[in-house]
């Protein structure tokens, strides 16, 4: 019984094994080769070509971006307004230095080294502390 | 660093060259007139269905066109192919998930000429060569596999063993596993009676 189930196994396995393929597939796949790949070919060509294109547009992106950007940012001295007409070039030697203007003070302030005064003089007080042997001239009388 | 400049190099590289070159239509073409028989076979053994196991092997080099720059490097091309052709049928096998319906009896009658068949292989009925197909498919995978690739007279134990992976004493334990619990499967089911 089980010989006989080798041998009905055996069959089977042959028969699958020995299986022979219908006339002209050697020709099929070759067809078939040969328009995949010519298809492949144009489809390669197309991808390379929009690969290409999105790298181009990318780079035009970003350097549009940079100059944008780096014109948005770019400081503003007050009071220095360069002509058009007066930029010589590029270089710094050949480059014209315009001295900023000097900034106005507001009328509130006062400079520092201005002391209130009377009359040009410096007034101190009589009731000052003085150091002994310090000889300070007597206040003016005060003038009407 | 390296391995992001391999991917570039990667996507840079076509997939086909710019030109397909006589040489290489001839190239495949003496693979296809000289193995694709036996990948036919292979691709057959799983399929059961004449169309579907020629379109696998159309299939396979179709994968062999696209990667037909590794040619020179491949030692045993004979065992590659069969390699490629097994993995393009276990995925369309997956993709089907269950056993197709259209197996093709008719096939059968063409599997040998008939001046090559023995008089006992007629006495098989399409029926029982159907039966024993449905209980080889409910054998564990690895098993399975194996012993279906056995089948294929070109493919020896080591050639067999390179396709699936594994060793040859493996892929011998396996085929003798496979025998055995479709014995027990052939006599549970009283196939013989």
């Amino acid at each position: 019984m089980k010989e006989n189930f080798e041998e009905q196994i055996d069959r089977t396995l042959r028969r699958i094994g020995s299986a022979n393929p219908v006339e002209g597939m050697e020709e099929r796949i070759l067809r078939r080769v040969v328009r995949e790949g010519g298809k492949a070919q144009r489809l390669f060509s197309l991808t390379r070509l929009a690969f290409g294109m999105s790298v181009a547009m990318a780079g035009v992106v970003i350097v549009a971006g940079s100059v944008s950007h780096s014109r948005h940012i770019l400081p503003v001295a007050p009071g220095l307004h360069l002509p058009a007409a007066v930029q010589p070039g590029v270089g710094a030697a050949s480059a014209a230095h315009v001295a900023p203007q000097p900034v106005t003070s507001l009328p509130q302030d006062r400079p520092r080294s201005v002391r209130k005064m009377v009359n040009g003089r410096a007034v101190i007080s009589s009731h000052a502390r003085k150091p002994s042997g310090v000889a300070v001239p007597k206040a003016l009388p005060q003038q009407p | 660093m390296s391995s992001y400049s391999g991917q570039i190099a990667g996507w840079m590289t076509p997939a086909f060259s710019p030109a397909m070159t006589v040489d290489s239509i001839e190239t495949i073409a003496a693979l296809v007139a000289e193995y694709s028989a036996t990948l036919y076979r292979v691709a057959y053994s799983v399929m059961r269905n004449s169309a579907e196991a020629e379109d696998a092997v159309q299939e396979a080099f179709l994968r062999v066109l696209k990667h037909r720059g590794k040619l020179g490097e491949i030692r045993d091309l004979r065992v590659w192919l069969v390699r490629i052709t097994w993995n393009v049928v276990l995925d369309r096998k997956r993709r089907v998930k269950t056993r197709p319906e259209n197996d093709d009896i008719a096939d059968f009658a063409r599997v040998l000429p008939s001046s090559d068949r023995r008089a006992d292989e007629d006495l098989i009925s399409s029926q029982e060569h159907a039966r024993i197909l449905a209980l080889i498919d409910r054998l564990p995978a690895k098993e399975r596999q194996a012993l279906l690739l056995s089948a294929v007279e070109e493919l020896s134990t080591a050639e067999i063993a390179v396709a699936l992976r594994t060793t040859e004493s493996s892929v011998r334990s396996r085929i003798f596993r496979a025998r055995r619990e479709l014995s027990a499967l052939l006599e549970r089911e009283g196939v013989s009676q």
